[in-house]
């Protein structure tokens, strides 16, 4: 058997075959490539978001795992230890004698009084 | 790159060959749909930015990929269904391959009475023929026959040596002369 003899012979007959397709078959095919090239491309021919989103997966799962992680961050942060406000307040009260802040070389113990620590 | 009417072109053209390739291979007309399209899919989402002359080759390589991994899916399933399902008769169990059950199952229908054209019932025989040849016989006659690739692009597709190729291709032309003869038709 000469084997392009015979290829060439097949082929023709596929052809035919595929001319004498069944019309359903054709339009569920059109349809196909027209759902296809929808979802890939807009109606002016460029790539729509989502296509885009499709070839570009890389840089898109980045920025997620990045936003994931600062929502993590900023839900699990710790609290601030104190609120400066209220200290203030309690100074403005006289509740805190200045002098809680200053340093205990510093001080001078006539300047804070009977009630202040001594360190030797 | 290519441009969205340059790729919808490259589409038309392909895809009526594209289906009878998966139809043949699958011998499932809805199965063979599926295959198609999810090609086409896999085409535009992941080779869109390709120049247009590459997207042959690209597309019958993934048309390819899409129709083993309809058989390896296949597998997977029916593997499961074998193992959930004891009241399975075990003489259904006869040891043929998933692939030649579904063969058999789905086997085109044979030309009657009504069929008569002679053109149809010639294109029948040679794709039933074509049907039977073994998967990898099958797949490089078509490439390099009706596809019209040269042996080095049916090897890259087909992910085989240029030797493969050629013996694949000697071996399915033999099977095909042999077939069509004990069809009364002489090639």
């Amino acid at each position: 058997v000469n084997e392009h003899d015979l290829a060439d012979e097949i082929r023709q007959v596929l052809d035919d075959g595929l001319d004498r397709m069944d019309g359903e078959t054709r339009a569920r095919l059109h349809a196909a490539r027209r759902q296809v090239l929808n979802s890939a491309f807009t109606p002016d021919g460029r790539g729509g978001a989502l296509a885009l989103a499709r070839q570009h997966h890389r840089i898109v799962l980045a920025l997620l795992a990045g936003a994931l992680f600062l929502t993590a961050w900023f839900m699990l942060r710790p609290e601030p230890l104190a609120d400066g406000g209220d200290l203030d307040i309690l100074l403005l009260t006289d509740d805190i004698p200045p002098q809680i802040y200053a340093d205990w070389r510093l001080v001078r113990r006539e300047d804070v009084g009977p009630l202040c620590l001594t360190v030797n | 790159v290519a441009s969205s009417q340059e790729i919808d072109a490259f589409l038309a053209g392909v895809e009526r060959r594209a289906f009878k390739h998966a139809a043949f291979a699958v011998r499932d007309h809805h199965s063979a749909l599926d295959i198609v399209q999810n090609a086409m899919l896999r085409l535009v989402e992941r080779y869109s930015d390709k120049p247009a002359e590459e997207l042959p080759l690209l597309f019958q390589r993934i048309l390819q990929n899409a129709i083993h991994d309809h058989f390896r899916r296949a597998k997977v399933r029916d593997f499961w269904v074998r193992l959930v399902s004891p009241l399975r008769d075990k003489d259904e169990d006869n040891g043929e391959t998933l692939e030649s059950v579904a063969a058999h199952a789905n086997a085109p229908r044979q030309p009657g009475p009504e069929d008569e054209i002679s053109g149809r019932q010639h294109i029948a025989a040679i794709e039933q023929a074509l049907s039977e040849l073994p998967a990898r016989q099958r797949e490089a006659f078509l490439l390099r026959y009706w596809e019209e690739l040269d042996v080095a692009e049916t090897a890259l597709v087909m992910g085989c040596s240029e030797g493969s190729v050629k013996t694949h291709c000697f071996r399915a032309t033999n099977a095909l002369a042999e077939k069509l003869k004990k069809k009364g038709i002489q090639p």
